[in-house]
Formats: structure tokens, C-alpha cells, sequence
């Protein structure tokens, strides 16, 4: 491997010097096309960790990391940044952030919602076309006895009130990343496919498909982990962070399933994982990544 | 004593972070159904239980178009 390596660093320059000598000089990073200036770009960063599910105890340092890469790598200003963690994140805290962003947000602007805890499907309330829909788990300090209460009495906050939610900002392009479980199961409500068509630019990462689990370990949630971790490698854009993290986190998915397979261990640990991305506009191909 | 060394540097490389999966889900939870009882919704954790009116009354009605219809004597309560 060293070898290997030595003939590379020896032979890389002559190859280079051959092929400028031919070629006209080119740009050293591919240009991004109409980016997002880092200035327009404002953060919801919502975390739920239920203190009725205590296996899970991620939510704060997630959002720290994300924040952390989001102010670092995305040049977002940390004055633009709103947080709600754990019991500040319960449902009513939430529609009052939007209440507050909608007041508040300049137009034009970008919005990066990011949510990191527990999802469930319920049965869709809208007329989508799917059956379900993604439901976020707010906080709450005890479990509510059904989770269709929970949604009927606004204690978690469904796909199509979130979507309704961002539609009413003044913001002209909105991402939201959902880490959570089904996801996906958001896509119709937040990005839907007409999209195009419509004055913003949507477009929704989802850590998990919908009827999937969304995995953590006892440190991270494993796509947030993946998705820092390709965005701090600085790729020219958000776009190619996410392809990244989708086949890291798929690929951890088949190696607890073997581990599963191997050891006779829970079946639960052996479900795939497969991070999506609803994107008709190519809004994640304009957030650059670079140093602040 | 290179081959134990190394034995042991591989004991001791800790493990990586899947190796203890949870999922970010509800857990248990039950997902709920809807009771419809006279003109009044009713959700509770199952359909059994909606004749035990074991659940929290709903204001609307849109949601109990397709409930489950609580049992006739509990209907009466």
C-alpha cells in the first residue's frame, strides 16, 4: 500500500505537468451554480429525546454537533439560530418558533429546519393519497395513552402541519432534515411533487424510509453522524454530503443485520436503513460547503 | 511476542458505535383507534376497549367517520 502510495505522489506531478501542458487551464473546484449566500441562511434546530423512551439520550449532543458543522462548514451566523431541546421541544414551543419565524424572517431568506428524535406513522388526516403520514414526536413528560390522541390533541406534530407551518414563512427556499424514524413517511406533505410549481423551494432529507427505523447509537443518531461527518470531508455542496451519508448509513444498516444474523441477536437490529432525498429543484445542490 | 502484541492490540480496539443499535421510534405505543358512541368520538388504545369507554372524548367528529361503534349498552353512559 505504501508502494503504492509512493508511486502515485511520485507520478502525480509529471501527469499533471503532461496534461496542462496540453490542456487549457481549468478551475480547481467545480463552480456551484446560483449558491445560497451562507447570510440568508437561517436554523430551526427542534430535538426530542422523551424521557418515557430513556434508551436514547442523543438529542443534545446532536443538535450541538449539527449547529457546530452547520456555523463552521454552511457559514450559518449563529445569531440566526433558534433551538428548542428535549422539554423546550415540546409541540406548542414549536408552532410558536414558527409563529416568531414567520414575524421575523426576511423574504427570500433560507430556512434549514432540522429535527432530530422519534417519528411514527399515523393515519393521514389530509386527502395526500397515502394512507399515513409521518408524525413527529414532540415532547411530552409522560407518555400519551395512543398515539392517534397525541396527534388529535396536538401533542406531536404531524407532516402536513409542519408543511402548512413552513408555508406560511416569508422564506423563499426551506430544507428540512428529519433523523427520525419513517421518515420518508413526510415526503408527500413537505416536499410534494408539484412543487415546481409553487413560490418556494422545498426539499426534504429523511434519515429513514417511511416503514423503516431510523438507528442510533448511544452517542449519535447514525445518519446525523454520517451526514456531519461527510459534510466537515467538504465536498462542493450539501448534495453530494447527503450521497454520502446515504450509502454510509445504509452500508452500517447490512453490517448490524449480519452482526444480527451472525450472533442469533434481536431482529429488530437487522431492518434496513435508507436515507432519501425529495429535492425537485436541486435546492441541496446550492448550499455550499466550505470553511466559515 | 510481535504476534501476541498484536493480539492483544486487536483485543483492545474498542468497538464501533453500531454495535449497541436503538431505535428512534415510540416503542409500545399503541397506535389508538376511534369509537364512535352516539355523537360523540372516542379514541382509545384499542378497538376491544371502546366499548369500555376507556378513552379521551374527541370534539369532532371528522375523524370518527369510519370508528368503530361502542358497544350499545355503554352507549347509554
Amino acid at each position: 500500500m505504501e508502494a503504492l502510495g509512493w508511486v502515485r505522489c511520485r507520478l502525480a506531478p509529471l501527469a499533471l505537468a503532461a496534461v496542462l501542458s496540453f490542456a487549457p487551464p481549468a478551475p480547481l473546484a467545480a463552480e456551484v451554480a446560483n449558491p445560497i449566500d451562507p447570510a440568508s441562511i437561517y436554523v430551526l434546530a427542534v430535538a426530542s429525546c422523551l424521557p418515557w423512551r430513556p434508551k436514547i439520550k442523543i438529542c443534545a449532543p446532536d443538535i450541538v454537533k449539527f449547529l457546530d458543522t452547520a456555523k463552521e462548514v454552511m457559514g450559518v451566523s449563529a445569531d440566526h439560530i433558534t433551538t428548542l431541546v428535549d422539554e423546550n421541544a415540546t409541540a406548542p414551543a414549536v408552532r410558536a418558533a414558527f409563529a416568531k419565524l414567520k414575524d421575523s424572517l426576511p423574504q427570500g431568506s433560507t430556512l434549514i429546519v432540522y429535527y432530530i428524535g422519534h417519528g411514527m406513522l399515523v393515519p393521514a388526516r389530509s386527502d395526500g393519497g397515502d394512507e399515513t403520514e409521518e408524525a413527529l414526536i414532540l415532547w411530552s413528560a409522560s407518555s400519551p395513552f395512543a398515539a392517534i390522541h397525541a396527534v388529535h390533541s396536538g401533542m406531536w406534530m404531524t407532516g402536513s402541519e409542519l408543511s402548512g407551518l413552513i408555508n406560511e414563512l416569508p422564506a423563499k427556499d426551506i430544507l428540512v432534515i428529519l433523523d427520525t424514524c419513517n421518515a420518508s413517511g413526510a415526503d408527500d406533505e413537505i416536499a410534494p411533487k408539484p412543487a415546481r410549481f409553487a413560490s418556494k423551494e422545498i426539499a426534504l432529507i429523511s434519515s429513514s424510509r417511511a416503514h423503516e427505523i431510523a438507528f442510533a447509537d448511544l452517542t449519535s443518531a447514525a445518519f446525523t453522524r454520517n451526514l456531519l461527518a461527510a459534510i466537515r470531508s467538504k465536498p462542493p455542496t450539501l448534495y453530494e454530503a447527503f450521497l454520502t451519508a446515504q450509502k454510509e448509513t445504509s452500508a452500517e444498516a447490512a453490517i448490524r443485520c449480519e452482526a444480527a444474523a451472525t450472533s442469533g441477536a434481536i431482529d429488530e437490529a437487522c431492518t434496513p436503513q435508507d436515507p432519501e432525498l425529495f429535492d425537485p429543484l436541486g435546492l441541496t445542490k446550492r448550499i455550499e460547503l466550505r470553511d466559515e | 511476542m510481535i504476534e501476541a502484541m498484536f493480539a492483544v492490540l486487536m483485543l483492545s480496539t474498542p468497538a464501533p458505535n453500531i454495535s449497541i443499535p436503538v431505535e428512534m421510534g415510540p416503542g409500545d405505543l399503541p397506535l389508538g383507534t376511534f369509537c364512535r358512541i352516539q355523537d360523540v368520538c372516542v379514541i382509545a388504545q384499542t378497538e376491544a376497549d371502546c366499548g369500555k369507554i376507556s378513552g379521551k372524548t374527541f370534539t369532532t367528529l371528522d375523524a370518527c367517520t369510519n370508528a368503530v361503534p361502542a358497544a350499545a349498552t355503554q352507549q347509554e353512559k
